[in-house]
């Protein structure tokens, strides 16, 4: 037997009961890490993991509005998510992320490049976070979520060729700080 | 260094970003808790598809039926003419 789709589960969940409950727990389960790890990406860590919570609060006091016809589950989850994001984001003095990556081991085993290595990956994290905030938006929807053009569209509420064009803003952006990088990392 | 190489693991990392397993124990100890003071926008449409394809498919069949106009007129013009 498949399991249960977005659609059932939180379909099933409009009614507040135990099964109810499960089905919410369920799509909490099978979505959580994708939201979190895109909030994190917009937010500092702190933020990132209470705004999660928050979104799936949003979303059980809703669930009810919820209309398969008009679109995904995940759409919905990642609109709430962006207004979300773009709220706290707007409110905060924009401090510097907390640096989970800093305790990931690092690709390099020579310690002069593995700390190349490690100023290239904090010029980056740094060119991330000087992107315009509906740039990174997109740009984390399209280069670490994987959504496609039409599903970043719906999330963002734009025109598709808008997205397109702000994901390539950002990509040149990305991209120019890649080169100063690399002429950094060759001297 | 190969930058390509740089930004590839870059963006791997970023696509890692640790995760809590403890988001669903949370969530569900809060569902009784009233919503916390936050816009929740309503559930959006699919976007309507961008307007200058078919504009400028419009355009295109426009001209073309502008084209075969000024064929068809040369062609009879070119038969009234001829002797």
């Amino acid at each position: 037997m498949p399991p249960p789709t977005d659609n059932e589960l939180i379909l099933l969940a409009r009614n507040d009961t135990p099964d109810g409950r499960s089905a919410f727990a369920e799509l909490v389960q099978r979505h959580g890490p994708a939201l979190l790890r895109y909030l994190a990406n917009l937010l500092p860590r702190d933020l990132a993991e209470d705004a999660a919570q928050e979104v799936f609060l949003a979303i059980w006091h809703h669930r009810k509005r919820f209309d398969p016809e008009r679109g995904s589950f995940t759409t919905w989850l990642f609109t709430i998510a962006r207004n979300r994001a773009f709220n706290l984001h707007r409110r905060r003095d924009h401090p510097q992320r907390e640096s989970a990556l800093e305790t990931m081991p690092a690709a390099a085993p020579d310690p002069e490049r593995k700390l190349a290595v490690k100023e290239a990956y904090a010029a980056l994290d740094r060119a991330l976070e000087m992107l315009p905030f509906d740039q990174r938006a997109v740009f984390v929807l399209a280069e670490m979520q994987g959504f496609t053009m039409d599903e970043i569209a719906v999330v963002e509420s734009l025109p598709v060729g808008t997205v397109k064009s702000r994901l390539a803003r950002a990509r040149r952006k990305m991209k120019a700080r890649l080169i100063k990088i690399g002429d950094l990392l060759d001297e | 260094m190969n930058r390509q190489r740089i930004y590839r693991q870059w963006l791997q990392r970023r696509r890692a970003e640790a995760v809590s397993e403890k988001l669903t124990e949370a969530v569900m100890a809060r569902l009784d808790t009233p919503l916390p003071t936050m816009e929740v926008p309503p559930q959006p449409r699919a976007p309507a598809p961008d307007a200058w394809p078919e504009g400028l498919a419009r355009l295109a069949a426009a001209l073309g039926l502008v084209g075969v106009g000024l064929f068809r007129l040369a062609f009879v013009s070119f038969n009234l003419l001829a002797p």
